[in-house]
């Protein structure tokens, strides 16, 4: 691959990933400025892989070396809860995101179980394949099709309780 | 409850994760169980309402002081290692030199590159060359891109480089000394921290390495090679189909306004040429399309003359749009989730739904792991109808582009209008990757579908994945036009100004042949048109496909010619031993230079009509040409300069902004200005790859 094309793809990598990566990473570390440090170091990660190797799999390369950085970051200052099923991850939809927006669907999003959130977000905002989320996350393939499975049917509850509720 | 309700496949097949035999399977499960099928559609619209939701946060910026960093740190490093591996260990060394040659003639001075003369003399050390050369093209290239940024602002000429280039290279480049930069950076190259080793992290996630990281390649081009003089005692016949796609044109475009210089497979000089529209005489009488001839000196070699074969296709008038059965075909896949992809598509489908009419029928059919009618065909007059759709676009999963063309031409047949426009809109990345997902089995299909009668329009989206080749072929078989939406403003040339041309098929499978008259004519070539080129025997088989033209369209085709008696510059085959002279059969005393046949068929018949056209040999110069001659000549030298094609004699990119420039016309839309500023930006391009 010639630099000129290397160069090429990084900076449009660059562009196009950011804001995806920011607003995931920053819904771990709960914190704007350290999400970016985080984000920033995985470019500079991404660039010294080598192209050809990892061409298909760039955005869940991106988020899963976002994901262990962020984790990393939250295990230092001791903010995460450990569980048997081991890192979850604390409050992925973060307090001190706005909750002002009224949308329903965060809404709900943000009273299941914390373990749903994470696989949800990646495959909805993301638009990662079950084997993406299962490289980002650590989970096998059909683990993630059976949180996603109950992690919808939950949010489904909630929405159609939130509807009735605003009935 | 259902039995199904607790199985991970009802979600995954709502999410569209299932591949097609899962999604076929399950499909069979479904039909039984119409619980299952009200909870599918529940979590297809809360996974509407989630996304929509998630979509509504902020987007997230790095900001401009850590992309810099970013920039900084990465721009430098690796590359040395980059280039001496791809050119010195695998390209070997006569390449490198080669390279090293060509660049440093370019430098010298802009218009080089025209020159078909390659500096042999330079003896300076080559390892440090390619170094400098690429590092500063990268520098450079984004330089290019600021500036324009700039002059896009201040609406500053890019002509001379100005008080603004200089800034920027001053704050960009603090070291502008090439010595320094080539010691640092050499210094660098035997680093060992500067080679690239993958490092991964302690949780090890990286895939395997790829047995054949070449056909990784992201973009997908056709290689194009340049026509070659073609002699008139051994191919007296030159035959080719007609081309109206403008794809390579705005494809070309978008790379500049990113700064590069676009790929060389990806510049088809016809279609640059066909983008814009002349000033040609139209039709008179029944015939679909009239043909108009020009003719002057060469501006690219005075010894050599330049033809003009310019078609102009009946024109419409608004009013008299036939009515139309439209079926949109978006790919809604994973890979088309980019903004200048499928949200582009939909402000572009929004701005064509407010010309339709109650004469207009739309249908909406998506495709990505599986396909679906999103709006059945619906009223153009039913515009709150169509919206609605298009807003609910969603783009995710895989591309099954087969199961889409098969459904698409499915709902074009059922809702087919006899006499009217029966067009499906193919809109995609090119990315196919489920299913029929084969080159060759998605042309053939698009071969099958387009004898229903039923046209096909193409546009392209995106980059950095995108399959032009993939695209041109299919709009090539499938009866079509293509082309390639990388603005709002091109998808509102194509689907707003253009509608007519682009939706209104006036005559298909339009073919060309030219029989060269060897008592005035020793050579020729054809500019451009490399891809349709067809055997001599192909003209008369109607059979054979080739292009269709659209209502008002202005197709052109330039041939340069070597009169008889004067030597090719640069030809090397050697005279014929056992023909006969030419000279000395039939016509020896014609004044014709060439006689054009053109062969159409209706857009719905199968037997095609022929006319023929006489052209008689007239000298002119090239100065007394008229506009849209001179302005059509500059845009196909400047295909032949990203070409690299060296016959272009003294035309050089400077020549080709003063001559567009002069013969701008009335330029209506603006578009031949967008011209001149895409070759200005060129020109800055190739000085900065230079410097």
């Amino acid at each position: 691959m010639t630099q000129k094309l290397k160069n090429d793809w990084f900076q449009t990598t660059v562009k196009e990933q950011q804001s995806p990566l920011i607003r995931y990473t920053r819904k771990i570390t709960l914190d704007n400025e350290s999400a970016k440090d985080v984000v920033q170091e995985s470019f500079l990660k991404l660039w010294k892989e080598e192209y050809p190797r990892i061409v298909d799999f760039i955005p869940p390369w991106l988020f899963r070396v976002c994901r262990n950085h962020a984790i990393d970051i939250k295990r230092r200052e001791k903010k995460l809860t450990r569980t048997e099923e081991g890192v979850e991850l604390a409050i992925i939809m973060g307090d001190q995101e706005t909750r002002t927006d009224g949308n329903i669907a965060l809404e709900a999003l943000r009273n299941i179980s914390s373990k749903y959130q994470e696989v949800l977000i990646l495959k909805l905002t993301h638009e990662l394949s079950y084997k993406e989320i299962s490289e980002v996350t650590g989970h096998t393939t059909s683990n993630v099709g059976v949180l996603i499975h109950e992690g919808m049917k939950e949010l489904r509850e909630k929405l159609s309780l939130n509807s009735k509720e605003a009935k | 409850m259902t039995n199904l309700s607790n199985d991970p496949r009802l979600t995954a097949y709502a999410l569209g994760e299932l591949d097609p035999l899962e999604t076929k399977e399950f499909e069979m499960e479904l039909k039984n169980d119409p619980n299952a099928q009200k909870e599918v559609d529940d979590i297809k619209n809360s996974a509407i309402l989630l996304k929509e939701g998630l979509e509504s946060e902020d987007k997230a910026s790095l900001g401009v002081d850590r992309v810099e960093e970013i920039h900084a740190n990465t721009t430098q490093k690796k590359s040395i290692f980059d280039i001496l591996k791809s050119k010195f260990v695998l390209a070997g060394l006569p390449a490198l030199a080669a390279s090293i040659l060509i660049v440093l003639n370019i430098s010298k001075n802009e218009n080089a590159m025209l020159s078909s003369k390659v500096a042999s003399s330079d003896s300076e050390p080559m390892v440090n060359r390619p170094q400098v050369a690429e590092q500063k093209a990268v520098k450079k290239n984004r330089k290019a891109k600021m500036k324009k940024e700039f002059s896009n602002k201040l609406d500053l000429s890019v002509a001379g480089s100005g008080g603004i280039g200089n800034q920027l290279s001053a704050k960009s480049a603090p070291s502008r000394s090439g010595k320094k930069m080539v010691m640092s950076e050499a210094e660098e190259i035997v680093m060992p921290s500067t080679v690239a080793v993958p490092q991964f992290g302690r949780e090890g996630f990286i895939a395997p390495p790829s047995p054949e990281p070449h056909k990784k390649n992201t973009e997908d081009y056709d290689k194009v090679e340049n026509s070659d003089w073609v002699k008139v005692s051994a191919e007296p016949l030159s035959t080719f189909s007609i081309d109206v796609d403008t794809a390579s044109y705005s494809n070309m475009r978008r790379f500049l306004n990113n700064g590069n210089l676009p790929p060389l497979d990806s510049v088809r000089i016809e279609e640059f040429i066909n983008y814009f529209d002349y000033d040609y005489e139209g039709p008179s009488g029944k015939l679909p399309f009239a043909v108009n001839f020009e003719q002057s000196k060469s501006p690219w070699n005075p010894k050599y003359k330049l033809v003009k074969i310019g078609l102009k296709g009946k024109e419409i008038a608004a009013k008299e749009r036939p009515n139309s059965n439209l079926v949109f075909l978006l790919d809604v896949s994973g890979s088309m989730n980019d903004p200048n992809k499928l949200p582009l598509l939909k402000n572009a489908m929004k701005l064509l739904t407010r010309k339709l009419n109650s004469k207009d029928r739309v249908s909406i059919v998506v495709y990505a792991g599986a396909s679906g009618m999103v709006l059945p065909s619906t009223s153009g007059s039913n515009k709150a109808k169509i919206l609605q759709a298009l807003t609910k676009l969603n783009a995710g999963g895989s591309t099954n582009g087969g199961q889409g063309i098969e459904l698409a031409y499915k709902v074009a047949k059922e809702n087919y209008i006899d006499g009217g426009v029966n067009r499906v809109i193919l809109a995609t990345d090119g990315d196919f990757n489920v299913g029929n997902s084969s080159r060759g089995g998605l042309i053939r299909l698009i071969e099958e579908k387009a004898k229903s009668n039923i046209f096909l329009t193409v546009l392209g989206l995106g980059m950095g994945n995108y399959k032009d080749g993939m695209l041109e072929k299919l709009a090539d078989k499938g009866n079509g036009n293509y082309a390639y939406l990388d603005t709002l403003n091109e998808a509102k040339k194509v689907l707003i100004h253009d509608m007519n041309s682009t939706l209104i098929t006036i005559a298909k499978d339009v073919k060309i042949q030219v029989e060269f008259n060897p008592n005035k004519v020793s050579a020729y070539r054809l500019i451009g048109y490399e891809n349709r080129k067809l055997a001599a025997k192909d003209f008369n088989d109607d059979k054979k496909d080739a292009g269709e033209i659209g209502a008002g369209h202005t197709v052109t085709a330039f041939y340069e010619i070597v009169p008889a008696g004067v030597k090719i510059d640069g030809a090397s085959v050697d005279a014929l031993k056992y023909q006969k002279s030419a000279k000395k059969a039939s016509s020896s005393n014609s004044k014709e230079l060439m006689t054009v046949k053109l062969r159409y068929k209706e857009p719905t018949g199968s037997v095609s009509t022929k006319l023929e056209f006489p052209l008689k040999d007239e000298t002119k110069e090239f100065s007394s040409a008229s506009k849209d001659f001179k302005f059509a000549t500059s845009v196909a030298t400047f295909g032949m300069i990203l070409r690299k094609d060296m016959r272009v004699g003294e035309m050089s990119i400077q020549k080709v902004i003063d001559t567009a420039k002069d013969n701008k016309g009335e330029d209506p839309y603006g578009y031949r200005q967008e011209f001149i500023e895409n070759v200005e930006l060129a020109r800055e391009l190739y000085k900065n790859k230079n410097q």
